[in-house]
């Protein structure tokens, strides 16, 4: 039986990835300014005149904010913003046109004879949403 | 000893997927260990809206905390925790009041192995669900040979600093 994860309805997925999206470049936006040392939560908390677990709240998903929060967050963060709503594109990420050469890449590899393995050594810069998931559906498959 | 690729092989890991709603790709690699998603789905209290916050589920708390992890170019993204003692190289990461346990296999990398409630955790029943976890880490590895994929070291290990 699939895991529960991926019996969340559409609607369900639509609050996961606005919420992931919005969250995420807040945690962003806030420790690219705190690796600088120009930013600590305090300081956001003090522009913004709350208390700083709330700002804590915000940047961790502890709370489910309002419009209005996420303005001053983005706002207090010194960021601006850019929000369109697109028509949904209907495939699976995997069998993007993006993601097949990578397929066939994977599907080259699984005819191959058996090789060492390699030292483990992990990639810095690694696409692997694309090609970590085409990968899994081909040896799924396989 | 096996190697992470081995162990995929053997189908003793899984290599995360990340989820149609993630956007973002993904920048840092990530495992699951055989059993971590029966554990997830079995535990009623990470799907139930009773325990629910910031309007997510706990189950959902720690999905998002994933896809951090794995697609956030910000390290401090999931909350990465090392466990006393250092030497053992087991990890925790932090989603909303709850503990997933597994280890790092190499620099911007996580295996999940476990995971475990927050109140579960803090509450006084004689025995440390600490220490039962973070066993339950070291014995995965030992029994699956994976030792040798333990990177040891602190946060600068895992998540290098830029040059």
């Amino acid at each position: 039986m699939p895991s529960s994860r991926h019996r969340a309805n559409a609607r369900r997925r639509m609050f996961l990835k606005l919420s992931q999206l919005i969250e995420g470049q807040l945690r962003d936006a806030y420790a690219e300014k705190h690796e600088l040392s120009a930013l600590t939560q305090a300081d956001l908390a003090r522009k913004l005149n709350v208390g700083r677990s709330a700002i804590h709240r915000r940047l961790s998903g502890a709370s489910n904010m309002t419009i209005e929060t996420i303005a001053d967050m983005i706002w207090a963060l010194e960021k601006d913003v850019e929000f369109r709503l697109v028509e949904p594109v209907h495939y699976e990420r995997a069998f993007a046109p993006e993601a097949q050469p990578l397929l066939q890449f994977a599907e080259a590899l699984l005819q191959l004879p058996a090789a060492p393995p390699p030292a483990p050594s992990p990639p810095q810069h690694f696409s692997g949403n694309t090609l970590s998931n085409a990968l899994q559906t081909v040896l799924e498959g396989a | 000893m096996a190697t992470i690729d081995q162990a995929v092989t053997q189908l003793v890991l899984e290599a995360h997927r990340l989820p149609d709603w993630e956007v973002r790709e993904a920048l840092h690699l990530f495992w699951v260990g055989k059993h971590f998603w029966d554990e997830f789905d079995d535990e009623p209290r990470l799907h139930s809206k009773n325990y629910a916050v910031g309007g997510r589920t706990l189950g959902e708390h720690i999905e998002q905390t994933f896809c951090d992890f794995r697609c956030s170019p910000r390290p401090p993204a999931g909350e990465l925790r090392r466990m006393t003692p250092n030497s053992d190289g087991v990890w925790k990461i932090h989603p909303q009041r709850t503990r997933v346990f597994g280890w790092c296999p190499g620099p911007r990398s996580f295996v999940a192995v476990t995971l475990a409630l927050e109140e579960d955790l803090k509450a006084k029943n004689g025995q440390n669900l600490y220490d039962v976890k973070q066993r339950e880490v070291l014995d995965f590895i030992a029994r699956h040979r994976l030792e040798s994929t333990v990177l040891r070291g602190d946060i600068n290990a895992i998540f290098p600093p830029p040059r």
